[in-house]
């Protein structure tokens, strides 16, 4: 199956774009994304342990089940205000 | 209760703050409270602020906004509650967000309003990158500190 992973802020500059792709196998969760996503950008890696998941636009955890066509958002600590 | 798209890229402007001021008052209102977040000019060592550039997920945080909506509805006695956001490139003395709340009695007012500016810092995927007179960026540090969200890895 295949998810959408978001970037945002300091993770869209380490990933050198604001989404991918990935395919995944079925029954995956957040920490397979995890892997595959390190494994091709270890850029990455520094910043996903302070990251919160959002998925389909609302937080989950990383051990949230996926689905085929789910949006994946990796959510670097928020600065707004 | 007042839905409206609260996030925005164009300027917020003073006049704009008092039309939404005009805009959430009703005859049953006795208190307004208001919030207005105003860039500054930080300093970082021998470098300044000039400006912050706020990136968001917009998608993502007018579902928030409505629900917090309707927690602060819930919780205290309101009439209306209005929130703007501005993202991009904002300058130093510039707007930023605008959170006005619109009740009978002024303790309502206060609280909710303190709500939702502390549901916005503290879940709202918004980021800000701070912009310095000597040309460099950098992503701001949230006010508080993180610890490491443990993955279960």
């Amino acid at each position: 199956m295949v998810v959408t992973v978001r970037f945002f802020a300091m993770l869209k500059d380490a990933a050198g774009a604001d989404r991918c792709d990935l395919e995944v196998p079925e029954g995956s969760d957040g920490l397979e994304v995890r892997r595959r996503l390190v494994s091709r950008c270890e850029k990455l890696s520094n910043y996903l342990d302070y990251c919160r998941v959002a998925v389909n636009r609302e937080y989950g955890s990383w051990c949230t089940p996926l689905r085929h066509g789910d949006e994946v958002s990796l959510i670097p600590p928020v600065s707004g205000g | 209760m007042l839905r409206m798209r609260a996030v925005t890229g164009d300027p917020i402007t003073w006049e704009d703050v008092a039309v939404m001021q005009r805009h959430a008052t009703r005859i049953s209102s006795g208190a307004l409270a208001s919030f207005i977040g105003v860039v500054r000019a930080d300093k970082r060592g021998h470098r300044v602020v000039q400006a912050l550039e706020y990136e968001g997920y917009p998608d993502m945080v007018q579902p928030q906004i409505d629900r917090w909506f309707q927690e602060a509805h819930n919780q205290w006695d309101l009439t209306t509650i209005q929130i703007r956001y501005r993202l991009g490139l904002v300058s130093v003395g510039e707007i930023s967000v605008v959170v006005i709340v619109a009740a009978s009695h002024r303790r309502d007012a206060f609280a909710a309003c303190r709500f939702i500016v502390e549901r916005i810092k503290h879940d709202a995927p918004i980021w800000k990158r701070e912009w310095f007179d000597d040309g460099t960026t950098q992503w701001s540090q949230c006010d508080e500190h993180h610890d490491p969200v443990h993955a279960d890895v």
